[in-house]
């Protein structure tokens, strides 16, 4: 659903694309991103979906999912679900769940110890994804600092799930979606790339008008949401 | 009578390996024992009994996940003052991606003109302060003294010439 696909044509697992490829960077290194992979020569596709192209020289594949496979570096949001040793086991919608440091938070010390119980909500990075370990989370950045990460207070929100991509599109610097609410409304949101998303605002109607329009806007293109504000909002 | 020659008896190689020993032998002996020892280090170390690892095929780069393929926004966001602090956040995050945009497109330079000129126009007011401050206020006694001393060369020096004219003069004889 981002905005970079390369024609309507849809992909199936094992599908070769070399000559797609080379029309476009031929003799360059290319970049293969989810859903691609390389076998020997070919390199094939592995997932149902559309082929999206970004320059220069990055195809990847984007198909419709709701599972959260992990990777390193993306952003998501989490539920603690319990401690063990010194990590908390935090819930963050793939197949295991997450490990989270006692230590990986801003301030964090041996001795000053964040007071999570399961239930809560962190937002967090990904420190480490890999096939055959669980992910392990981090709350702070290289520097030692939160940059809005860590423990998300949530007496006024509401968390709900979503599919990938549309946690993908709302975070794509294209969708106006965001930005078009935030100018006629103040409230608070996590977009977390495993399809969570954290939502705050002034008062639950406000909430859950919002948390609709965001569900709702998966299809529309960026003149169809503006439509639909322009009719919510005047 | 047959004399037998002989032979050079063979040192042990860890009499050989000794620095005093090393110095008078030859270059191809030294070579030798330079290879025993590297012998010895490999035996020592423990080596994975694989097929020497070809160059990574370069044409293509696996990339895991969807935020190395597109640049992606920050999670959190907050609007119309919900949260200052991410306000804040996010408008720091989006100044730095602009100056990273900037620079990619003009020049290599970690710093734009306009940065610089601004950074200098700030500094022309605090520099000419430091200097006023300098001339008008200053009691310390010594500098005043030697600050003295630089003016008087020039312009003082008249008057003090007409000082000694004034001076009592010995009648002559």
């Amino acid at each position: 659903m981002l905005l970079n696909n390369v024609g309507e044509h849809i992909y199936l697992p094992g599908d070769v694309i070399n000559s797609k490829i080379q029309t476009v960077c031929d003799g360059e290194t290319v970049r293969l991103g989810p859903g691609l992979s390389k076998h020997n020569t070919d390199v094939t596709v592995s997932k149902a979906g559309s082929l999206c192209f970004g320059p220069p020289n990055t195809f990847w594949i984007d198909c419709h999912q709701k599972r959260y496979i992990p990777c390193k570096g993306e952003n998501v949001i989490g539920v603690i679900s319990g401690k063990q040793g010194d990590y908390y086991k935090v819930d963050i919608g793939s197949s295991d769940q997450a490990l989270l440091n006692f230590l990986s938070f801003e301030g964090a010390s041996k001795r000053n110890r964040p007071n999570l119980s399961p239930g809560d909500v962190v937002f967090g990075k990904l420190a480490i994804a890999n096939k055959h370990m669980e992910p392990e989370m981090t709350c702070v950045d290289v520097n030692g600092k939160a940059n809005g990460m860590g423990l998300v207070d949530d007496k006024y929100g509401i968390l709900f799930q979503t599919s990938l991509n549309l946690a993908r599109k709302l975070l794509s610097p294209d969708c106006i979606l965001l930005p078009e609410l935030g100018s006629r409304l103040a409230f608070e949101v996590i977009v977390g790339l495993n399809g969570k998303i954290a939502l705050f605002c002034k008062s639950s109607a406000q909430t859950i008008t919002l948390m609709k329009l965001i569900n709702e806007s998966e299809y529309l293109s960026n003149e169809q949401m503006l439509d639909v504000l322009k009719g919510m909002f005047l | 009578m047959t004399q037998e020659k002989p032979t050079p008896s063979k040192l042990s190689l860890n009499l050989r390996k000794m620095k005093f020993m090393q110095r008078g032998m030859s270059e191809s002996e030294r070579h030798s024992l330079e290879e025993a020892n590297s012998k010895i280090i490999t035996n020592e170390h423990w080596e994975l009994d694989l097929p020497p690892m070809g160059k990574n095929d370069s044409s293509y780069e696996q990339l895991d996940g969807i935020s190395l393929c597109v640049k992606l926004k920050h999670g959190r966001m907050s609007f119309g003052g919900f949260n200052k602090a991410i306000e804040k956040l996010m408008y720091e995050l989006n100044r730095e991606e602009k100056t990273e945009d900037d620079a990619t497109a003009d020049s290599d330079a970690s710093v734009s003109d306009e940065e610089m000129a601004e950074r200098y126009s700030t500094l022309i007011g605090t520099v000419a302060k430091k200097f006023k401050s300098k001339n008008t206020t200053d009691n310390d006694f010594e500098r005043k003294g030697r600050k003295l001393d630089n003016d008087v060369n020039e312009t003082e020096v008249p008057a003090k010439v007409k000082r000694t004219n004034k001076r009592f003069l010995k009648p002559s004889e």
